[in-house]
């Protein structure tokens, strides 16, 4: 089961979009579970208003999750990691990966993209999948198509709907099966 | 693909591998090839098949899979420590390299990642990586090689979150960052400063040469050598085969325009047929009984197509050397070598015995309908 909790109020129908098109992709339980504050701890000290990515998904609240549970925390502020070889590279979700958590922030969605619209959605729920499956150890794909391209390729906004390549579906599926035996 | 003089040849030592069981203490990180890092957990005394063998004992990180390696097989299993911000810094140097152009058969480049992964440097894997998100840059990866793709990055993924002590995610998006820059990052093109070097593999470089050199004995040992051109500094069949066709047009031409002038270079391709024809004569059926198929496959342009193109008069023309080989084709085949050594020599002017041979004008041409 996907459980998504928002760390700011969202449109309903928003999350409910969410939540069908989690179900879609990966064919498994999704619901939404409530409304949880943002973990204080987890600001960055380097930008205002922005929080360390990694620390908010280990010091942000939690809801009652079971084994292969994972929980989706969806969020308006820009999260930030620490600076990499080539620089810091734009964050618009993380995951733990193999674990159960993963966050979604909507700040480095394009501006032109409005909350409560078919476009947004398929955006916000384009970005779950690929953090979601990080949880399910799915790497990076070089199909164009598939959502678990890097988050800032070009065809990431071309192609906007919220699914799979053949391959990154059946490597969930068989995770997913695995986590149930 | 980059050259391999770009390659710079670096001995294990500096590589990270480990090259004695005692360099490895409990609690140690390194990184076993195909596998990923481990974390050294102590040493174990097993007797198996009643022998008694100590053992590496390791668990890999990731999921906690046991692994035991004999202690004297350490050094040569590729085990080496975590990889340090100097190779990071090469990793990443090459995984935001300018992609060059990927090797497109599919078997050398099997090959290549297969020895490059097994080889277990951080830098053979992001290689790996980094040729394969070229190619699918062209089409998109078979199954096999998009599984490729899957596993060298899981590898990376985790050694360089672990260098680097961050988490897997973060990792995940600095290789990403390197390999598809965002919009408004413009990296200037470059060639990456470091590829990875395999280590020489002596056993299969034996086996391949093994043949090779057998062949080349046992058509010595028949007197093919001579015929089969396996002299090295002897021109490729290919350039041999282009440049007969004009050499006899030419000796032709002239042999019409004059048919008393002394015949030039261009005779001596045709003195080269002697010994062909001679042998194809002299003893057809030891040759072809001796030689092995892909002998006689080799041969036949050479030795079977010029002796069926110019049959008998050209054996007529050189009836001196003809005979000489003929008589004793060991000798023959020593005094021709020297002279076919090179393309050079042979558009050196014919020999005496040569122009003492009669001029072959005609008698080809009526042949060559045949």
């Amino acid at each position: 089961m996907i459980r998504v909790v928002t760390l700011e109020p969202f449109e309903d129908a928003d999350i409910d979009a969410l939540c069908k098109l989690l179900f879609q992709a990966y064919a498994l339980g999704c619901e939404r579970a409530g409304h949880l504050p943002l973990p204080e701890e987890a600001e960055s000290k380097e930008e205002k208003g922005a929080y360390d990515a990694a620390l908010l998904l280990e010091e942000a609240e939690s809801v009652k999750l079971v084994a292969d549970d994972k929980l989706l925390y969806i969020t308006r502020k820009k999260l930030l990691q620490p600076e990499g070889p080539l620089g810091r590279p734009p964050t618009f979700g993380m995951a733990q990966f193999g674990g159960q958590r993963a966050v979604v922030s909507t700040a480095h969605f394009p501006s032109e993209l409005e909350e409560n619209t078919e476009e947004f959605r398929k955006r916000l729920a384009k970005q779950a999948v690929r953090e979601i499956g990080m949880t399910w150890q799915l790497h990076s794909c070089l199909d164009p198509k598939c959502a678990m391209q890097p988050s800032w390729a070009a065809p990431y906004e071309t192609h906007v709907e919220p699914v799979l390549c053949n391959f990154c579906r059946e490597k969930s599926e068989e995770t997913i099966r695995l986590a149930n035996a | 693909m980059p050259t391999q003089e770009q390659t710079e040849i670096l001995p294990p030592e500096s590589a990270g591998t480990i090259q004695s069981a005692d360099e490895l203490l409990d609690g140690d990180r390194v990184v076993y090839p195909k596998q990923g890092v481990c974390r050294v957990i102590g040493r174990q005394a097993k007797e198996i098949s009643g022998m008694k063998l100590e053992f590496i004992a390791l668990t890999r990180e990731e999921d906690s899979a046991s692994i035991l390696v004999p202690v004297g097989k350490v050094p040569t299993i590729g085990l080496r420590k975590v990889a340090d911000t100097t190779e990071l810094a090469d990793v990443f140097d090459l995984l935001a390299s300018s992609f060059d152009d990927p090797e497109l058969d599919w078997k050398v480049r099997h090959r290549m990642h297969g020895d490059l992964l097994s080889a277990g440097g951080i830098l053979g894997v992001a290689e790996v990586l980094k040729a394969l998100q070229g190619l699918s840059n062209l089409r998109p990866l078979p199954q096999k090689e998009r599984e490729r793709y899957d596993a060298a990055r899981h590898l990376l993924v985790n050694e360089i979150a672990v260098a680097l002590g961050v988490p897997h995610a973060t990792a995940e998006d600095y290789i990403d960052f390197a390999l598809v820059p965002p919009p408004g990052v413009v990296r200037p093109a470059s060639k990456p400063r470091r590829l990875a070097t395999l280590p020489p593999k002596p056993a299969r470089l034996a086996a391949r040469r093994a043949p090779a050199e057998e062949e080349e004995e046992e058509f010595g040992a028949i007197g093919l050598e001579d015929e089969l051109d396996l002299g090295a500094e002897e021109i490729p069949p290919d350039e041999e085969e282009a440049e007969e066709p004009e050499a006899e047009e030419e000796a032709e031409a002239e042999a019409e325009e004059a048919p008393a002038k002394k015949p030039r270079a261009a005779a001596k391709p045709k003195a080269k047929a002697k010994p062909k024809a001679a042998a194809a004569a002299g003893a057809p059926g030891e040759a072809g009984a001796k030689a092995p198929a892909k002998t006689r496959a080799k041969a036949k342009p050479a030795a079977g197509a010029a002796a069926a193109k110019k049959p008998t008069a050209k054996k007529a023309a050189a009836t001196g050397t003809a005979a000489k080989s003929a008589r004793k084709p060991d000798e023959g085949a020593a005094e021709e070598k020297p002279k076919r050594a090179t393309a050079a020599s042979k558009k050196k002017p014919a020999t005496d015995d040569d122009a003492a041979s009669p001029p072959p004008a005609r008698a080809p041409r009526a042949k060559k309908p045949e």
